[in-house]
């Protein structure tokens, strides 16, 4: 009697639980209960960042913040724009939001940066379709730029946008390139003028560039992948790629061993991580001659031991005599929800277009945060207009970038999950544990195992 | 000239018993003293000792972080959850400890198995649960998890102190006209203290360096413990490493404080309750 | 009648203690349930299902014919999962044979009431009580080459040599493992309370028959220090096998996945990637489960300490 009283309450219990948690779908969501205004008639939304950091630790995190607030205060008439920063940054806002879908909610509006909430989002049928808008106002889509074309989908929705992108090319310490007698980038026709300038480097035992089982080799890895029509159709196809099996990717991880990563001693390559940033700091120091990093390192060159005005921007040869390429990767940004009401979408729409804006985008290079996305830029003008020298190699390297013959996307945005698969076996490459044809191999067990 | 004879026999030994001793010391006091002198470097790192010292860590923290404010959040949801965790247990295993019914075998099963559910695993379903209940990044969301959280090792300590105490405790008692409820309450856990302090120290070391689920439910500071705090500084663009040590110190050195000044009572409780007899 | 009335007296008694049980269970099991019991059959039921960020709120079934697709997968081709589950094994065996050897040898040294034993029993539950956060950023900065001390001593013995501890796919497994392999203080703290419980007349015993302080150890101390060894064993070697914390602070998995642990694995598995793999996470979480089960029933086994007895 007991036990079966006992047993049928625990089955009761765990049935009750069960049942709840299937109806995900039924509980109401964060936006509705966030929208109900307390005391004002006016609507009210929440944008979360990720631009937590103090000032001193991070300048570009406070100005960022301060574009947030002119913009609830300009519309403080029409509406309440409430601002909150997560601790976590945007991979916690991301997180969360997997979170909080799977709960039937979804922020009003997001900036998840380089972390791509869309393609589960959509499926949940959480996230607002901006396509439509961004086509009925030529300027907002100007704005968007690139981001327009990187992040349509293939059912033809654009998801998100976002102010700004990374422009990687590369930096050169000038003075290093004239001790050894090298080339310097700006008259490299191909890629071989590369090599021939790293083993003149090499030679006059000046390390070319300092690099990890990261960030850094991850860049040249992806722009030496611009170098012919065929890696370049490899490349573009990566998202859904179905084998690494390619001769012209196999290729591209050979240079990368032979060609940077063998030229280094083990002192130059870090482990990656967020924590690993010797490669930046050799560079800026003057120890080494190059450095893979995007356009916003213009700010390192401040009082930098390696001399500022030695320091200059470029872009990557490939192995069409005397074109160039680019990395440009927008990545998320800004996600609104869909559950939102007219007034509420509108608002919204509204931020994004403000953050977009021609004044924003040279706000945002001007302060050396970033470069924008938008195609109508003007660089030559900006190179006029700014006045620090850090502000000018920035608008110097952003012009480099938007004018490359080449722009393709970022390692990671091209490849996804796989991105991390491929920079953890660099450090295989590096000692000879590993060839290519190896990596090849356990990328694609990687990729039979993910589906 | 016995004595002199036994000492002689015990030297090698005694050699080896104080090499064991410095090196439980060493693995023990050094990482946490190193981290304490570095943290007043002004580039944090390396053997030697501060050439200069330097609080900017110190105060970054406190001025900036609020340091005190995660201090704080970490002692309301430890205290809680150890007090809600403790009386809900000692309930349990009260009943299955002194009273026959036939479901005890799966009530002891049920707590055990606890002991073996990794939290990363249920802590997704755990999340969507909180969400509905609208308790996601909210203190009470995390003390009922922390409740629940090493119940197992909580059950076991408390029941087998609860088998120690003789019956006739309680039959004295309900001679008195005790109910069950008051017998518990008013004879056992009296006497049980011991094994209920041990069993709330435990739970409170617990709770108090939970990380994980800290670190996946909290967003807001307002919320934050401290070793969620702690996680953060391994995310990007944390440069600050003289903040990141200091907070590491600040972190640890109160329970270490603590720790030593109640030491005897600790090691009392924390062994009375878990060795039977 | 008679035995009616005896039936009424003694269910209403049955009723009274049965309310009382329930009472006193029920805000037990309700944690329980909410805790362990709904998300463990929500990782079983789902570890039979297709679920990532296509069907993110939708799992679907994967039929009779396929019913073991994920757990099939994961044992043919997902490589990080074999890595995973073969770093878990290493670390659970390894607590066994270092932390629990090491932490009775400490019990044994310090029962002999040495100079300075207390002292030293305190220094060593310290960074059991401290947060595994704090020890995790502690060897994480302990093992940077750029301000770390590893790489400071190798450089007495061979200068220039830049060892980066986390760069290397072995160095960095060991570096995890020393990040909590030796720290068994409240393990210690336990099998010194055990020791001395043990009754001194044995002892007496032992001295009269002229035994060794190595031979009383040896023949008595340990074999009576059985039952606890065993629980300690049950506990340390779970932490070993849901090792998570260290990883994530310290290697991140990495290099090249060599450190992943299964609960590493079903975190990224499930949420650190897009494609939100939770079938897949689950169904390693269930693997867990049935491994601790297992390892908890084997080293009960080995040691008889069944504590419910």
């Amino acid at each position: 009697m007991k036990r079966k009283v006992l047993s049928i309450l625990l089955c009761t219990v765990m049935t009750a639980a069960l049942f709840t948690g299937c109806g995900k779908g039924d509980s109401s969501s964060d936006s509705a209960k966030d929208s109900v205004d307390k005391g004002s008639e006016l609507p009210t939304i929440t944008f979360t960042h990720g631009y937590y950091h103090d000032e001193s630790e991070w300048a570009a995190a406070g100005e960022m913040r301060k574009i947030y607030e002119e913009f609830a205060e300009m519309h403080k008439g029409e509406f309440n724009f409430v601002i909150k920063a997560d601790e976590s940054g945007a991979e916690g806002i991301y997180n969360t939001a997997l979170n909080d879908l799977s709960a039937g909610g979804f922020y009003d509006i997001a900036d998840f940066g380089g972390w791509d909430i869309t393609p589960v989002a959509s499926s949940a049928d959480a996230i607002l379709d901006l396509k439509p808008y961004l086509d009925d106002d030529a300027d907002f889509k100007a704005g968007a730029g690139v981001c327009y074309d990187q992040n349509l989908t293939e059912d033809g929705k654009v998801y998100s946008v976002r102010e700004q992108i990374e422009g990687v090319g590369f930096w050169y310490n000038e003075a290093l390139f004239k001790e050894a007698g090298a080339a310097v980038p700006g008259d490299w026709k191909t890629w071989d003028d590369f090599n021939a300038a790293v083993d003149k480097l090499v030679a006059a035992e000046i390390t070319p560039f300092g690099l990890n089982a990261g960030w850094p080799t991850n860049i040249l890895l992806a722009a030496y992948n611009q170098r012919s029509a065929d890696s370049r159709e490899f490349y573009e196809g990566g998202r859904t790629v179905e084998s690494f099996d390619q001769a012209s990717f196999k290729e591209s991880l050979t240079f990368i061993q032979e060609k940077a990563l063998q030229k280094i001693d083990a002192a130059n390559f870090g482990p990656g991580g967020d924590d690993d940033e010797a490669y930046r700091s050799d560079f800026f120091a003057g120890k080494t001659a190059m450095l893979f990093n995007g356009v916003w390192d213009a700010g390192g060159t401040i009082d930098c031991e390696a001399g500022a005005e030695n320091i200059r921007p470029a872009v990557f040869p490939t192995d069409e005599s005397g074109k160039t390429a680019a990395l440009l990767s927008g990545g998320c940004g800004y996600v609104v929800s869909s559950k939102l009401d007219e007034k509420q979408t509108e608002a919204a729409i509204e931020f994004i277009k403000y953050m977009t804006s021609p004044e924003i985008a040279s706000r945002i290079i001007e302060k050396g945060i970033g470069m924008a996305p938008g195609t109508k830029v003007d660089y030559d003008a900006l190179a006029e207009k700014v006045e620090t020298d850090d502000a000018k190699l920035l608008v110097e390297a952003c012009r480099l970038c938007q004018n490359a013959d080449y722009k393709a996307l970022g390692l990671g945005n091209t490849f996804g999950d796989a991105e991390g698969e491929i920079q953890s076996k660099y450090a295989g490459l590096k000692d000879g544990s590993k060839t290519a044809d190896d990596v090849v191999k356990d990328l694609d067990d990687f990729l039979a195992a993910a589906e | 000239m016995k004595k002199t004879g036994t000492s002689k026999k015990k030297l090698p030994s005694r050699i080896g018993q104080y090499f064991v001793m410095i090196f439980v010391l060493f693995i023990s006091v050094y990482p946490i003293l190193w981290v304490f002198l570095s943290s007043f470097k002004k580039n944090p790192g390396g053997l030697s000792l501060p050439s200069e010292w330097v609080f900017d860590g110190y105060i970054t923290i406190f001025t900036k972080l609020h340091i005190q404010t995660y201090f704080f959040n970490s002692f309301v949801v430890t205290i809680i959850s150890t007090f809600i965790s403790v009386l809900i247990v000692a309930m349990s295993a009260y009943v299955s400890a002194r009273i026959e019914f036939r479901l005890k075998g799966i009530v002891t099963l049920m707590f055990t198995t606890t002991l073996f559910i990794p939290s990363i695993s249920i802590s997704f379903p755990i999340y969507q649960f909180l969400g509905k209940l609208g308790l996601k990044d909210t203190k009470t969301g995390l003390i009922f998890i922390y409740s629940g959280l090493g119940i197992a090792v909580t059950y076991f300590i408390l029941r087998s102190y609860f088998l120690s105490i003789p019956k006739e405790m309680e039959e004295a008692a309900k001679m008195d006209g005790c109910g069950y409820a008051g017998t518990f309450f008013r004879i056992i856990v009296p006497i049980a203290k011991p094994g209920i302090s041990t069993a709330a120290i435990m739970a409170f070391l617990n709770n108090w360096n939970e990380f994980y689920f800290a670190s996946i439910l909290l967003k807001s500071k307002e919320n934050m413990t401290l070793p969620a705090l702690l996680g953060q500084f391994t995310t990007a663009y944390s440069k600050n490493l003289n903040g990141m040590f200091s907070a590491i110190i600040v972190a640890v050195v109160p329970t270490i404080i603590i720790f030593c000044l109640l030491s005897e009572t600790f090691v009392k409780s924390l062994t009375a309750g878990a060795v039977k007899g | 009648m008679n035995a009616s009335d005896t039936y009424r007296t003694k269910k209403k008694i049955f009723s009274k203690k049965n309310g009382f049980i329930l009472a006193f269970l029920l805000p037990g099991i309700i944690l329980f349930c909410a805790i362990y019991a709904y998300p463990l059959i929500e990782i079983f039921v789902t570890s039979f299902t297709k679920w990532n960020y296509k069907n993110f709120l939708h799992p679907e079934f994967l039929g009779w014919g396929h019913l073991f697709d994920n757990y099939i997968k994961l044992f043919t081709i997902d490589r990080n999962f074999q890595v995973a589950l073969v770093n878990s094994i290493k670390w659970v065996i390894l607590t066994m044979a270092v932390q629990i050897p090491f932490t009775v040898l400490v019990a044994l040294v310090l029962s002999g009431k040495p100079r300075g034993w207390k002292f030293t029993r305190n220094a060593f539950i310290i960074p059991n009580i401290i947060s595994t956060a704090a020890i995790g950023l502690i060897f994480l900065n302990i093992y940077s080459p750029s301000r770390g001390i590893i790489t400071e001593i190798c450089n007495w013995f061979s200068p220039g040599s830049n060892v980066s501890v986390l760069a290397n796919e072995t160095y960095a497994f060991w570096g995890v493992t020393f990040a909590f392999i030796l720290f068994g203080g409240s393990s210690c703290l336990l099998l010194i309370t055990q020791i001395f419980s043990i009754d001194s007349s044995i002892y007496e015993a032992a001295k009269v028959d002229g035994a060794s302080t190595l031979q009383t150890n040896l023949k008595i101390t340990l074999p009576l220090m059985r039952p606890m060894i065993g629980t300690v064993s049950v506990m340390a070697a779970n932490y070993g096998l849901l090792l998570y914390n260290e990883i994530a602070l310290i290697t991140q998995g990495g290099p090249d996945n060599a450190t992943y642990s299964l609960s590493y694995y079903i975190y990224k598995t499930a949420l650190g990637s897009t494609k939100l793999n939770f079938a897949r996470g689950n169904t390693a979480g269930v693997i867990q489960f049935l491994l601790g089960l297992l390892l908890v029933g084997m080293i009960n086994k080995a040691f008889r300490t069944n504590q419910s007895e």
